[in-house]
């Protein structure tokens, strides 16, 4: 039985391999690949607020509405006055406006050491603030979330880009600058692709409105803190989009939604991480696949035991033990990620759903081969 | 030798501040104060409060602080709280085991609960009967009376008062354009805070129809409330109006309703 078990559960990835090189690859059929990535189960853990309640303090979002330049600048040095450890600018002065106002927050900008600002890479070129703006030893970071194979969903981040000259993304330079990182940690886990340990939406963090800010004399909690600088709505959330993205917070883990999340808070997300260096450790495909061949087979196993005693029970049991498989497999990987520990879970669970399915196809083989070669076989 | 007791002296009063933890406003609702230096003052979102600060809250207001570690203290009742009295209403909700949440999931998506949900292409508008109470009004009495706006060509009003906390939603038929229901009324039983709204719809979508809220709050909430508004009571006693139009002013234009 052990020597069936085997041979199945090869033919079924070799029967899992043909089909998805053969559907997949075609360009017509392109969108399911599109659709199943910004598909992940393991997005339920936060669309469901399956993780333990978390609220962070010390790193405070600011929401700039469409605030036009001088009360962005006056809110900085209000913001300053209170010390915070690190302000971050999620915010790029593209261009130049109005003479005055420019140069009162051009000072504002100098003045203060301890701003962190954005910029992005926009295919071959840099996207930043405007030259008046820059500062000489510029402290910034790129407010790039979208990677290589990752599509609307934002699921990981790169902390470190480039080879020689090193990049660092907004949330891994504001947590150097606030010594929750050192740049000896970053440089040597945050260069790969990362998911995202979300702890929730806007709400899980300090925020204030920017006339909040601009109307108190004190606001204690500013001191020692991040503050990042951001927008988040300018009233009306549930039908403004403006830097709004897809992540797993969504409600809707399947299907068309609406984006659930501003960027800064993303940004927000990542540097509570690295705060408290709670990484994800991700398994590797190869290991991934290798559990997925082991977990396979079993399934395979006590599949043919119970189809060899009974085919009837196997026929009537069969979509029930797949439902099964299903919902447990999903369970452990939840657990998992509970720990930080990311799996993706969908090849193993595919690959035992369709090995339990090729038991019947595997028979109808081996008593072919029987017929022609003498082939011997458990099922026979 | 003195040097190094000064250095050690200042690590010790070092060490016994960084031992001292304290908490951070997270999220207020109506007026809360806390004793700062002998001093009351009014708290305000990212104040920090210490062992030194006790926290009085009334019964409109809720408090949420966090600490350093992030965990959530909820503060909803009237009261004095001082900084153990905090630490002993640690927010514990949503904090169930992620086995049982997974399989309350999936018994959902088994049982397809969330299927039939109405999709509708259109917006309302114009469709906001109330009229008494205001919404977010604070209402002392025990009398209350629902007021809306009277359609002559419709017989018949739909009032739903809507638990705020348990989402238990009560239905009442009428053919006029008034409501009064008294405190003692069971549905009021459970809480006190309520959402209400009016339609002509004997079956309407309750989350497509605008709801007010209310809260019921005792006498001396009511005048602890009133009291806020003094200045403006001297100015109108100082043009003459009674203290019954006094009232009726603050419940009409604040609502904070005796």
């Amino acid at each position: 039985m052990y020597r069936d078990a085997l041979l199945c559960t090869v033919m079924t990835f070799v029967v899992a391999g043909l089909l998805y090189f053969a559907f997949v690859n075609l360009s017509i059929l392109d969108p399911f690949e599109k659709a199943f990535k910004d598909f992940k189960f393991t997005d339920i853990f936060y669309s469901q607020r399956f993780n333990k309640e978390q609220r962070n303090d010390k790193i405070i979002i600011v929401n700039i509405k469409h605030s036009d330049r001088f009360q962005i600048a006056e809110a900085i040095n209000t913001i300053a006055e209170q010390n915070p450890k690190v302000i971050g600018l999620d915010i790029i002065f593209k261009e130049r406006k109005q003479e005055f106002i420019d140069s009162i927050l051009k000072n504002t900008l100098h003045r203060h050491k301890n701003i962190v600002t954005a910029y992005f890479n926009d295919n071959d070129s840099i996207i930043d603030n405007h030259d008046y703006f820059k500062l000489n030893a510029e402290k910034k970071g790129f407010i790039n979330l979208n990677l290589k194979g990752q599509n609307t969903v934002i699921r990981e981040f790169i902390g470190v880009n480039g080879k020689d000259e090193k990049e660092y993304s907004f949330a891994t330079k504001i947590a150097l600058e606030a010594d929750f990182i050192t740049e000896e940690y970053a440089l040597k886990e945050l260069k790969k692709p990362i998911p995202i340990n979300y702890i929730g939406n806007k709400d899980v963090f300090l925020n204030f409105e920017i006339e909040e800010v601009l109307s108190s004399d004190k606001i204690p909690a500013f001191k020692d803190a991040v503050v990042l600088l951001g927008y988040l709505s300018d009233g009306n959330e549930a039908y403004d989009i403006e830097d709004k993205h897809f992540t797993p917070l969504n409600e809707a883990w399947v299907g068309r939604a609406t984006p659930d999340t501003y960027g800064v808070v993303i940004h927000a997300n990542i540097l509570n991480m690295l705060s408290q260096k709670s990484l994800m450790y991700r398994i590797s495909v190869f290991s991934t696949y290798v559990l997925a061949f082991v977990l396979c087979f079993f399934s395979i196993f006590f599949g043919m035991k119970i189809y060899k005693r009974n085919s009837f029970v196997f026929d009537i049991t069969e979509k029930l033990v797949q439902l099964s498989i299903s919902v447990v497999f999903l369970y452990l990987a939840l657990v998992l990620l509970q720990v930080n520990i990311y799996i993706n879970v969908v090849p193993i669970i595919l690959l035992c759903l369709l090995g339990l399915e090729m038991i019947d196809y595997y028979e109808h083989l081996v008593i072919q081969l029987n017929k022609k070669y003498g082939w011997e076989s458990h099922l026979l | 030798m003195g040097k190094s007791f000064t250095l050690i002296l200042i690590s010790l009063f070092t060490l016994v501040a960084n031992a001292q933890d304290s908490l951070c406003v997270f999220k207020i609702k109506g007026v809360a104060l806390a004793k700062f230096d002998k001093a009351k003052k009014p708290i305000k979102k990212g104040d920090i409060l210490n062992e030194k600060n006790t926290v009085y809250l009334n019964s409109t207001s809720n408090l949420t602080l966090i600490n350093s570690d992030g965990k959530v203290f909820n503060l909803e009742s009237t009261g004095a709280y001082d900084y153990s009295d905090i630490l002993k209403n640690e927010h514990l909700e949503n904090q169930k085991g992620l086995t049982s949440r997974y399989f309350k999931m999936i018994w959902k998506e088994l049982t397809n609960k969330d299927a039939g949900k109405t999709i509708i292409g259109g917006v309302f508008r114009g469709d906001v009967f109330m009229e008494f109470p205001l919404d977010s009004a604070r209402i002392a009495s025990s009398k209350i009376k629902f007021k809306w706006k009277a359609d002559e060509s419709i017989s018949e009003y739909y009032v739903f008062i809507k638990d705020s906390n348990s989402d238990d939603v009560h239905k009442f038929a009428t053919n006029g354009n008034e409501l009064t229901l008294y405190k003692d009324n069971p549905i009021f039983s459970g809480s006190k805070s309520f959402e209400w709204a009016v339609s002509t719809k004997e079956f309407p979508n309750l989350k497509n129809i605008p709801f007010y809220t209310f809260t019921l709050i005792n006498r001396s909430e009511y005048e602890s409330l009133k009291s806020q508004f003094d200045d403006l009571i001297s100015d109108l006693e100082a043009i003459g109006l009674s203290s019954i139009e006094i009232e009726e002013t603050l419940c009409n234009t604040y609502g904070i309703c005796k």
